[in-house]
């Protein structure tokens, strides 16, 4: 913890990253009075998934250098395997742990997707490639993406699967908003999560060989970690988190074989915003995200939601290259 | 208990290592010398299996771990401390002394270690919870050390341990090392600083633009003209 | 000059065989026509996307949005001025080389996957503006434009869009022969090394970025007034995705490597669309497999494979000495420990 609380102050002695948050905080508010609180409390649910989605991502590139375009389609694997599943579940709809069943089935689906890919291709070519790791895995995994959503369609065909709600009961009231239920039960998912990761990357034994892993391999391999295996665990973990959301997010959305693309936008304008590789930075750049588009949505029009924020990113990286968060991004990164 | 035999090592189509042989038995001090580029960094590596050797043997309590990959042989029992540290900077002393002892399962004996490195290099307990990125450059040597002894290997080799450093720290440092050896630990150790590494091991090899061109105890050594010439800069 | 063109004796061999391959059967076919233009323009984009992914090492992955951009530009001219197509296909060149022009200057201080993806982003924003400013654009219902020829047949199109292909390419290569291809190749290997060595990397980069986007737009052109109608989807990430296969399977830095993999590209992708349409969607799940099967074990593409084959041949004696005298690389000098140090 006093690590994460060192580094957050180093971070706030930045003015433009000083700036940045007043900012977020006076959009908030600005929000909040002339649209109402509704806006605050869709901008915490979006963007605690987009932050879970968004930090897998931000793990993949950090400890294994792969900038993952599919990403979103581990959602997708996460919306169908849990559109299957809760269809499957059919009989017993209507218990209250068939939700919870059916997204820790995505997120074994997806975990085990993400292990058999890594295995498949990037371990294959760990052994091969000496130079250009970032941008080959990188066009690597448009490829996966391509086979990805074509698979999808081939075999489940392109219409929309998707489920009215997980929960019918009443919505709950937050600060004068209704919730629905589901809504309720995505962000406590989401929290869940995220603290379960910030946990298992702070404290474990498998996060620290982890972190290791990303912060010098040769001296992972010298004090005796699996330097390949840890490689598997990061994209098998990260690939679960996305299936996860996705599962999570069936409500809003359905399964159908493009479904991915969204959360991959978003969880690259996250990423990009929070810098490469920084996992803490994409959880809270991933409630800006979602708080910038709300706003979006509701003053400006929601055919403006996607516009708005990759322009303002481009020019926030036109300041910042490395990000709001991130430091020296160290050169291996820039290959 | 480390036996290389004819061992050919290089990167790409450059070969470093020319068929080196050489021995470490239990419980000695040996030291590997000679100028830069000579390939003793290459050994190491080909021994704690950070590179692969091309050719040739290493055996390990008798049993060949040459291509073996680095965590497999770090788990048999042989710590390396790396010309660059390779350190986790991101991590407190505490954290990179805890991966030292990553495949250590008994939490009783890694607290054992943590209290032996902590007396061996009390600076370390006092920088317990500073990032290893900020620490100074005596500071990390010691770390690595640290992190090495925590795995509690029975072989330890040691790259270069006085690079960068002033003398007073060097010395330390070798005293620290002479200390491990004199409690039984087996050390092989890369140096440069051949006068006072000399009046510390128990034997030497020297190594020169890959090949082994001398070898034998300490004092033979410290005797040798060619020693004298090229390395102690005695004027004949 | 002739040596320019007697250096690309093989060029013209290629150029021979696609311009009576449409006259021959079974290519005399209208859908293999029809295949074959898809071909030569998505030869053509892969062309201008491997003059930057391929000297600068920055992968534009906002290319289509470029494209896209000079169809849009070329459309409305004609439509609004009655300008001949030939004449507002510049408008195109124009509208893409200053969005190229921008681009470079925005992600001047990115490298690798940092440019890219603000290319990406940058592309992705041009996209939702066309899709949103519906009353220029008529958005996603699209726009009608006019086209080439009266005629139904394919022919006359391909003849075109060949030319303009082989006018990217020698265009093109003949910029990389130059002092700038030089420059090129240096600030894609290491930026710092070559502003040492005393090439302008600002000025380098925001020229490949502006050529590349020309003749994008160029050709974005080509393809509104050769489908007759233009919808947003054309300047989707899909799209770059596309040029992107071409450019990395034929293999990156050789221009013609791209240009030659579009074509097989494109006729087994079709080939499986329309003999397998039973089975929608495998057509692409087999494009991304050889994508991915071709990253992993052959990085070089099928530039590096026909070098390999040419350099063997020429020199087999030299490559059995080498070999002898050391042992293979690869396999047994693996450096495991330096990936990151
Ligand atoms: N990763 C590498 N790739 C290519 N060549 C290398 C690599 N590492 C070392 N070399 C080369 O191998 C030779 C021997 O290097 P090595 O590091 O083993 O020498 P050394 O004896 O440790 O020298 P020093 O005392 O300077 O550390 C040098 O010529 C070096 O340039
Ligand atoms: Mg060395």
């Amino acid at each position: 913890m006093s690590l994460a609380v060192q580094r957050l102050s180093r971070e706030f002695r930045s003015p433009v990253t000083t700036g940045l948050i007043a900012g977020v905080l006076a959009l908030a508010i600005f929000g909040v009075v002339r649209g109402g609180t509704f806006i605050l409390v869709d901008s915490l649910v979006t963007g605690a998934i987009w932050a879970l989605v968004a930090a897998g991502l931000a793990l993949t590139f950090g400890v294994m250098g792969v900038p993952n375009f599919a990403q979103g389609e581990f959602f997708m694997v996460g919306t169908l395997s849990g559109y299957l599943v809760y269809t499957a579940l059919s009989g017993v709809q209507g218990r209250p742990y068939v939700p919870f069943v059916t997204i820790l089935m995505a997120l074994v689906v997806g975990f085990v997707l993400g292990a058999l890919v890594d295995l498949a291709v990037f371990s294959q070519m760990r052994r091969r490639i000496r130079e250009g790791w970032v941008m080959n895995t990188f066009v690597v995994t448009v490829g996966i993406s391509v086979v990805m959503i074509n698979a999808h369609q081939l075999i489940w065909g392109t219409d929309y699967k998707g489920i009215v709600a997980y929960f019918d009961g009443p919505p709950i009231h937050v600060l004068g908003v209704s919730v629905a239920l589901d809504r309720v039960f995505a962000i406590s998912v989401a929290a869940v999560s995220i603290a379960g990761l910030w946990w298992l990357l702070s404290y474990s034994r498998i996060g620290r060989a982890i972190r290791a892993v990303s912060q010098d391999e040769p001296g992972a391999l010298m004090v005796g970690i699996n330097v390949g295996r840890m490689r598997t665990l990061t994209f098998a973990i990260s690939s679960g988190l996305a299936a996860l959301a996705g599962a999570t997010l069936l409500f809003q959305f359905p399964s159908f074989p493009f479904v991915g693309v969204k959360p991959l936008y978003v969880a690259w304008t996250v990423v990009i915003l929070a810098g490469l590789g920084n996992v803490g930075g994409a959880v809270v750049a991933g409630f800006i995200i979602a708080l910038l588009e709300a706003n979006t949505g509701f003053f400006i029009g929601s055919a403006w939601e996607d516009v708005v924020p990759f322009a303002l990113i481009v020019l926030i990286l036109a300041v910042r290259p490395t990000g709001l968060f991130g430091r020296a991004v160290r050169s291996v990164w820039e290959q | 208990m480390l036996r290389v035999t004819e061992l050919d090592a290089g990167y790409g189509f450059l070969r470093v290592v020319h068929g080196i042989s050489l021995q470490v038995n239990q419980g000695e001090l040996v030291a590997l010398l000679g100028p830069n580029g000579a390939g003793k960094s290459t050994t190491l590596k080909c021994i704690a299996g950070l590179v692969r050797p091309w050719k040739g043997d290493i055996a390990f309590r008798g049993h060949s771990i040459g291509g073996l990959r680095g965590d497999l042989v770090n788990g048999l029992g042989i710590g390396l401390v790396s010309e660059s540290l390779n350190l986790f900077t991101g991590m407190t002393v505490y954290e990179n002394l805890l991966m030292g002892a990553y495949s250590v399962p008994e939490a009783e004996k890694r607290r054992r270690s943590l209290d032996f490195v902590f007396s061996l290099f009390p600076r370390l307990a006092e920088r317990r919870p500073q990032l290893a990125g900020t620490l100074s450059g005596g500071e990390r040597k010691m770390l690595a050390i640290g992190r090495a002894l925590m795995g509690g290997p029975s072989l330890l080799l040691v790259d270069e341990p006085s690079l960068g450093l002033a003398p007073k720290l060097t010395q330390q440092v070798f005293d620290a090392l002479r200390k491990l050896s004199d409690d039984g630990l087996t050390i092989l150790l890369v140096e440069q600083n051949v006068t006072a590494t000399l009046e510390m091991v128990d034997r030497a090899y020297v190594l020169e633009q890959g090949e082994i061109v001398l070898e034998g105890s300490a004092q033979k050594l410290s005797e040798s003209e060619h020693v004298k010439d090229v390395y102690l800069g005695v004027m004949a | 000059m002739t040596a320019f063109l007697w250096r690309r004796r093989g060029l013209g061999v290629a150029l021979l065989a696609l311009a009576v391959l449409p006259l021959v059967p079974p290519f005399d076919a209208e859908n293999f026509r029809r295949w074959l233009v898809i071909s030569a323009l998505l030869a053509g984009w892969a062309i201008a996307f491997d003059f930057t992914a391929g000297y600068i090492n920055v992968v534009n992955f906002g290319f289509a949005a470029f494209a896209g951009a000079g169809g849009y530009a070329s459309a409305l001219v004609t439509i609004h001025y009655g300008l001949p197509i030939w004449v507002s296909m510049f408008a195109g060149v124009i509208l893409a080389g200053i969005l190229g022009f921008l681009t470079g200057v925005l992600t001047l201080r990115f490298r690798g996957i940092y440019a890219a993806v603000a290319a990406w982003f940058l592309g992705l924003a041009l996209l939702g503006i066309t899709r949103n400013v519906s009353p220029i654009t008529r958005g996603p219902l699209g726009l009608i434009v006019p086209t080439f020829f009266s005629t139904d047949s394919n022919l006359p199109y391909y003849y075109v869009v060949l030319a303009m292909m082989l006018v990217t390419y020698l265009v093109l290569k003949a910029v990389t022969e130059s002092r700038a291809g030089l420059a090129f190749r240096a600030i894609g290997q290491n930026m710092e090394a070559a502003r040492a060595s005393g090439v302008n990397p600002t000025r380098y980069r925001i020229l490949n970025f502006t050529l590349s986007c020309m003749f994008a737009g160029w050709l974005g052109a080509f393809y509104a007034h050769y489908y007759a109608i233009l919808t947003p989807d054309v300047m989707a990430t899909s799209q770059t995705v596309q040029v992107l296969v071409a450019a990395y399977l034929g293999g990156r830095g050789s221009l013609w490597g791209p240009a030659a993999a579009a074509f097989p590209l494109v006729f087994s992708t079709e080939w499986l669309r329309s003999n397998l349409d039973r089975f929608p969607g495998l057509d692409l799940v087999v494009y991304g497999l050889a994508l991915i099967l071709v990253m992993v074990y052959y990085p070089g593409g099928f530039a590096e494979l026909v070098h390999a084959i040419r350099d063997r041949r020429l020199r087999l004696p030299g490559l059995r000495m080498r070999t002898a005298a050391a042992p293979q690389p690869g396999e047994a000098g693996a450096v495991l420990s330096d990936v990151r140090e």
